[in-house]
């Protein structure tokens, strides 16, 4: 039908079908891709658009239902504020806060929170903090726990009104009122909902600097993200965002069986169907064994997947591939494929996996083992470390304190879908656009499942809309390649949300058995962890992830005393396969699973002994100047090398964090403890102490290359792959900090494997850390050439400078007499004046080390006794990362990440009917948080000088997944007294802790 | 390939004359994305049902009235209906979703629709003008010949009304909820209505909880009303024990709150 709105202003007729969503109009009629996928069921809110003034998400609205409308998508809103000659009116001023206080991460949701933004503050130019929540509820992001962008709408809020606006660096003028978020609304007696009032406007994290930083022009400053102006815009910068001409749409059928060989398939009918192009079943493609798993060579994992198969072993396990003109086309086609199951016995509980008689989920003869993966047992992989002499250290203790702990199955929950566009270029390569947190990965490891060698595939990775973890998977690559090749056509592929819930990949669910020897003066005298990891249908990072849990959360605990030097830690774990959707890697990788258990467990056994939970913890982790205990008995990379631990800021962090959450006035406060006229209501708080990793020693590698332009300004080439988290940004930080320049004079380019270095890929909190290395060294290969120039052309005069004198700063090189040269002037001579070079540098680099960061995590929740029902109210994080690259990024990294944790603690939760069909396939189900639910949220930074990195740093990314959820749970304990063991930490399971209907 | 077909009719008749060969298009939330097979939809944005008002002491609101339009405080309405709406959803869908089109397409996880079944609310239908209770039209929602269009929802006007609920997260679904109203009936004797939710394809109503408030006003014996009702609630989201014991807490408390 002919379809006419208002569309940005402007009068716009265009013809569609009557069946077209008005999302699908805006992005492949009219070539608006700002709008973005993310669900189809208008939850996730990121395709949200203007109707008449309102954000509506237009996944969920026919195109025919705007007719006679006026639509404003985000390309109405703002443009870049230089474009040469041309004047213009620059960003809008929500864009431009959104920019300034790090508000975007990934900037997938970004386009579809400015609009919402930009509708509420053209009623109200004062809204309150809760009304600000209420008008973003309508769009999730999983990438920056909503705190920076409240205070970007705040910030353009007073720029809108014509107040004077602070720099970001310092505290934004809070609104007069904080009001609860329900008070707005009029039910000041819902006492169980949004917390009594919302945290400060403060953009800059509490961070407590080293002295040795001092000075920096770049590293340690919060720069606005170098992609941010363009993600603010809603530029086509992510994968889907492309428009081809003949391309088609691919589909996946999926298994409806948990578990069933094969039998008798049949396309015909589909393939005949007018529109398609190609159908694709196991009979059609050869057969390679291999691990979608995107890890370093040799792939450390059994290889067992394929990318058709004649069995399907969860429900969600690929049947056929289909290519066809249209979306429509294709789900038609899926429709005519008949496939014939033999349907077998299956597991679904891991603790059946390695039962006498249980089927065999992989009994294929291709099947490739790695270390201790035995697919006659189901088991995908075996660990036992045994470190000093656990019995013995058993046998000295006083008590020995045992539980049973569980994790649940969770999904990374990227708001942008797994998605992939594949086509063959001029040459006959093969280009592979693709949402990848591993591009060289991707490369290496499809190149024998396509049949093409690597050097005939292109993988290029554009912004990517969220991946924690998830797109460190090889996961539909493949799907669009094969159709590639079997059609000759660009094919794009994208999972719908419920294809992410049911056929992806989740975090590890994981059965915990603690068992921890102790003293009366609280010294640790061993600690066993067994474990039961489910890795579901397929092994695909079965052994490195459970290896992190042990690895790292296990580390943690060496006691006191003569046992520091010589802890006694025993870590045993199964991984095993289930008819289930695949697990795989999920920020953290492993060791959320294990703090869950350790920081609940440890919480017990101060208990038991009598003593603080901080004093408890403060006597028995681990200090700077000791052996890492693990490091010397399992590495997830090569064989394990002893490694101390240089700088560890826990005890500090510990201190910080009791002090802002208010430690002493309120553990075991029976005065704070009760909530005034409300008797069924108890408060607590709770804490977790926990690390990480910093990479993966003698594995991970990431290289970089730098070149001079004319003006002085920098390309930066890295293959690491931003995924949201910044780290274009930070890396570009630190080569300007060597080059002393400004960022926004380093262009960062981000990845092809075509014209990009080598970098193993954005994973094991390693880029800031080892791409930043390698960044660092190319940077200083350029600047020593710049100073040889520098000194050659200020030596012309006969008052001679030695290039190792010059100090590069402020876009210049200086001799020590006050004289410079401009790196433009620099640039300039160096290219076309005299002895012409390309100043450039280019540099790889691998860790010998893991430097761990270390946190505290507290939390503070209000339970409700008569239900269990438990609101998070307060969630500080006092980090050890090392020394901050970049302020803003890295708290917007830890609010997230403590946003995602909290979804982990409290509500997120895949799970399976008895026939193993997925429970949760939409964000209606799966609940994740939203804008206008949030704790107070508080970030606090104690810097340490990490010496194996040249600016000091460590990790940030993974970390604040590991301490919520203990810590939520050790405060509901605090609260109430209610033990909860499983995650997430549920009504109806605090309520059974508590007695239940006893 | 069956193509759908678009319809956006200018006058009840003609909505009502298509109701034949589709299906009613509200907001767009609940149906768009499930559209599958669906021949033909009727979208009702031009037929003027989007109207707001109180009559006889009850609001008065068109069946393609948005949520959001409705809880914009142009009218005073109950606090605990603005917060039900809230509960609903998130501010984009509520800018998209009718009262009609919740009431036809709401589960029994639905914050709404328990607390409007707490309201005694009255829906009318076309074709005929046939007023009936939203209990009975959820009895009837379902039936395969159903072609009626609600076009005007009535909502009584409570002394108090009150809802509450038990959910993972702040504005989770609702793993049990509870909705009580209050005013004087006809005979101007005090009468309460109590719902619950969260379970099930629709919320319920406990008379036997109101009764017993009727009888004596024991808030202990509605409680323990409640909670049988729920007694047998389990699904995978909860245990019938969890939930008949929430149930219980809650209905005690929203008691509580309206008869305080």
């Amino acid at each position: 039908m002919l379809i006419r709105f208002i569309l940005n202003g402007q009068e716009t007729e265009v013809e569609a079908p009557e069946s077209m969503t008005l999302l699908t109009l805006l992005r492949e009629r009219l070539g608006l891709f700002g709008a973005k996928h993310g669900c189809e069921t208008g939850e996730c809110g990121a395709c949200a658009i203007l109707l008449d003034g309102r954000p509506v998400n237009s996944c969920v609205m026919l195109a025919a239902q705007a007719h006679e409308h006026e639509i404003t998508t985000i390309e109405a809103v703002g443009e870049h504020p230089q474009q040469g000659w041309k004047s213009t009116s620059g960003l809008d001023p929500i864009q431009q806060a959104f920019v300034e206080t790090g508000a975007i991460q990934c900037g997938y949701c970004t386009p579809a929170m400015v609009l919402a933004a930009r509708a509420l503050l053209e009623r109200n130019r004062n809204p309150s903090e809760s009304e600000v929540r209420e008008a973003m509820a309508g769009v999730l992001c999983r990438c920056t726990g909503y705190l920076k962008p409240v205070q970007a709408v705040l910030r353009a809020a007073a720029v809108l009104r014509g107040e004077a606006v602070d720099p970001v660096t310092a505290m934004i003028p809070a609104p007069e009122v904080f009001s609860p978020p329900m008070d707005d609304l009029g039910f000041e007696d819902f006492g169980m909902r949004g917390p009594d009032f919302q945290t400060s406007t403060q953009v800059m994290p509490n961070i407590h600097t080293q002295p040795q930083t001092e000075g920096r022009s770049a590293v340690g400053k919060p720069a606005a993200k170098v992609d941010a102006v363009k993600l603010v815009q809603g530029k086509p910068a992510f994968t889907a965002d492309v428009e081809m001409r003949g391309m088609l749409i691919a589909k996946v059928l999926h298994s409806p069986v948990a578990h069933a060989r094969i039998k008798r398939i049949d396309a015909s009918e589909a393939r005949a169907l007018p529109g398609v192009a190609a159908v694709l079943t196991w009979e059609d493609l050869p057969r390679v064994a291999y691990s979608t798993a995107g890890q370093s060579d040799p792939i450390p994992g059994p290889l067992d997947s394929f990318s058709l198969d004649h069995k399907a072993r969860f429900v969600g396990d690929r049947v056929a591939f289909v290519a066809a003109e249209s979306e429509a086309i294709a789900q038609q086609a899926l429709a005519l494929i008949d496939v014939e199951y033999e349907e077998l016995p299956i597991i679904l509980d891991p603790e059946d996996a390695m039962k006498d008689g249980a089927p065999l989920i992989h009994d294929e003869p291709e099947f490739v083992d790695f270390a201790d993966s035995d697919a006659s047992r189901n088991l995908a992989a075996a660990i036992r470390i045994d470190i000093g002499d656990v019995e013995k250290g058993f046998s000295e203790a006083d008590f020995i304190l045992e539980g049973t702990y569980h994790s649940p199955k969770v999904q990374q929950a990227h708001i942008e879908p797994h998605v992939v566009v594949t086509y063959w270029d001029e040459d006959d390569r093969l280009v592979i656009r693709t949402s990848t947190q591993v591009p060289f990965h991707v490369r290496r490891q499809l190149a024998p499942v396509l049949g093409l060698p690597s050097k005939r595939i292109r993988v290029v990775k554009p912004r990517i809309g969220g991946g924690f973890g998830g797109k460190q998977e090889v996961l539909i690559e493949d799907v669009a390649a094969h159709l590639t090749i079997a059609t000759g056509r660009p094919v794009r592929f994208e999972y719908t949300r419920a294809e992410e819930f049911f056929a992806s990949r989740a975090r590890h669910p994981m059965r915990l058995k603690l068992r921890t020897g102790v003293k009366k003066d609280g010294t640790i005298t061993a600690n066993e962890m067994l474990i039961l990891s489910d890795t579901g249908a397929y092994g695909c990072h079965a052994l490195t992830v459970t290896g992190n849990t042990g690895h790292k959360s296990m580390a943690l605990y060496v006691g006191d005393g003569p046992y520091r030097q010589s802890p006694n830690i025993r870590f045993h774990a199964d991984i095993v396969y289930t008819n289930t959707m695949p697990s795989g890697a999920y920020r953290g990788y492993g060791v959320p699973q294990g703090f869950w258990a350790v920081e609940r467990h440890m919480d017990k056994v101060a208990r038991k002994v009598g003593i603080d939970p901080l004093e408890f913890r403060l006597k028995n982790t681990l200090r700077a100047g000791e052996l890492h205990p693990f490091s010397t008995a399992w590495s997830e990379g090569r064989e394990p090398r002893p490694e101390t631990i240089n700088t560890c800021g826990l005890a500090d962090c510990i201190r910080r964090g009791a002090e802002a959450i208010g430690w002493e006035e309120k553990f075991n406060n029976p005065d704070w403890q009760v909530v005034p006229g409300k008797p069924h209501l108890r408060r607590g708080v709770g804490v977790a102490a926990v690390m990480q990793g910093t990479a993966i020693p003698y594995l991970d590698m990431g290289a970089a290359t730098i070149k001079i332009n004319d003006d002085g300004s920098f390309n930066l080439l890295v293959g690491a792959t931003d995924l949201g988290t910044g780290s274009d940004t930070v890396l570009a930080q630190q080569a300007a900090e060597v080059l002393g320049v400004r960022v926004e004079d380093v262009v960062v380019y981000s990845s092809d494997t075509d014209f990009t270095p080598f970098d193993k890929g954005a994973y094991a909190s390693s880029t800031t850390y080892i791409s930043g290395w390698a960044v660092v060294r190319a940077a200083q290969q350029a600047a020593e050439r710049i100073r040889a120039r520098v000194a050659h052309m200020l030596s012309k005069d006969g008052r001679s400078v030695a290039a190792e004198d010059i100090r590069l700063a402020e876009g210049c090189g200086w001799a020590p007499d006050g004289r410079s040269v401009s790196l433009e002037e620099a640039a300039l001579n160096a290219l076309h004046h005299e002895d012409q070079e390309q100043i450039m540098g280019a540099a790889s680099y691998m860790s010998p080390v893991s430097p761990p960061p270390f946190a505290a995590q507290f939390a503070e929740v209000t339970v409700d006794v008569e239900t269990g029902q438990v609101r998070a109210d307060r969630l500080v994080m006092a980090v050890d990362g090392g020394v901050i690259v970049n302020p803003l990024t890295a708290a917007g990294q830890v609010e997230g990440g403590m946003t995602q944790a909290l979804g982990y603690a409290l509500c997120e939760e895949l799970s399976y009917d008895p026939k193993g069909w997925a429970r949760e396939t939409s964000f209606r189900e799966y609940h994740i948080f939203a804008a206008n639910e949030m704790p107070i949220l508080q970030t606090i930074f104690v810097e340490t000088m990490e010496p194996s990195h040249p600016f000091g740093v460590k990790a940030v990314a993974e970390i604040p997944m590991n301490g919520v959820g203990p810590a939520v749970g050790n405060a509901v304990y605090n609260a109430c007294g209610a033990d909860v063991d499983r995650a997430p930490i549920t009504p109806e399971r605090i309520w059974k802790a508590l007695g239940g209907l006893d | 390939m069956n193509e759908l077909h678009y319809h956006r009719p200018k006058t009840l008749g003609e909505a009502l004359e298509l109701l034949k060969e589709g299906v009613p298009l509200a907001g767009g939330t609940a149906l768009v994305p499930e559209l599958g097979k669906t021949q033909a939809v009727i979208d009702l944005q031009d037929l003027g049902l989007d109207g707001l008002g109180l009559k006889k002491g009850a609001i008065e609101a068109g069946a393609a009235l948005k949520l959001q339009i409705l809880i914009e405080k142009k009218l005073k309405i109950p606090e605990a209906l603005v917060a039900a709406c809230h509960l609903e959803a998130g501010l984009n869908l509520r800018n998209m979703a009718t009262l009609g089109g919740t009431i036809f397409s709401a589960d029994g996880r639905s914050p709404l629709l328990t607390t409007l079944l707490a309201l005694d609310v009255r829906v009318e239908m076309q074709p005929g003008g046939e007023e009936i209770s939203l209990d009975d039209l959820l009895e009837r929602r379902g039936e395969k010949d159903f072609r009626s269009l609600v076009t005007v929802v009535r909502i009584p006007v409570p002394q108090r009304l009150a809802y509450d609920q038990v959910a993972r997260a702040p504005y989770d679904r609702p793993i049990v909820c509870a909705a009580v109203g209050r005013w004087k009936d006809s005979q101007e004797s005090e009468a309460v209505r109590i719902t619950l939710g969260g379970f099930g394809t629709r919320p319920i109503r406990v008379q036997n909880a109101e009764q017993e408030i009727a009888k004596d006003g024991q808030v202990e014996k509605a409680t323990a009303a409640a909670a049988k009702a729920y007694a047998k609630a389990e699904d995978a989201w909860a245990s019938a024990d969890y939930r008949g014991h929430a149930a219980g807490v809650l209905v005690r408390r929203l008691l509580m709150e309206v008869l305080g």
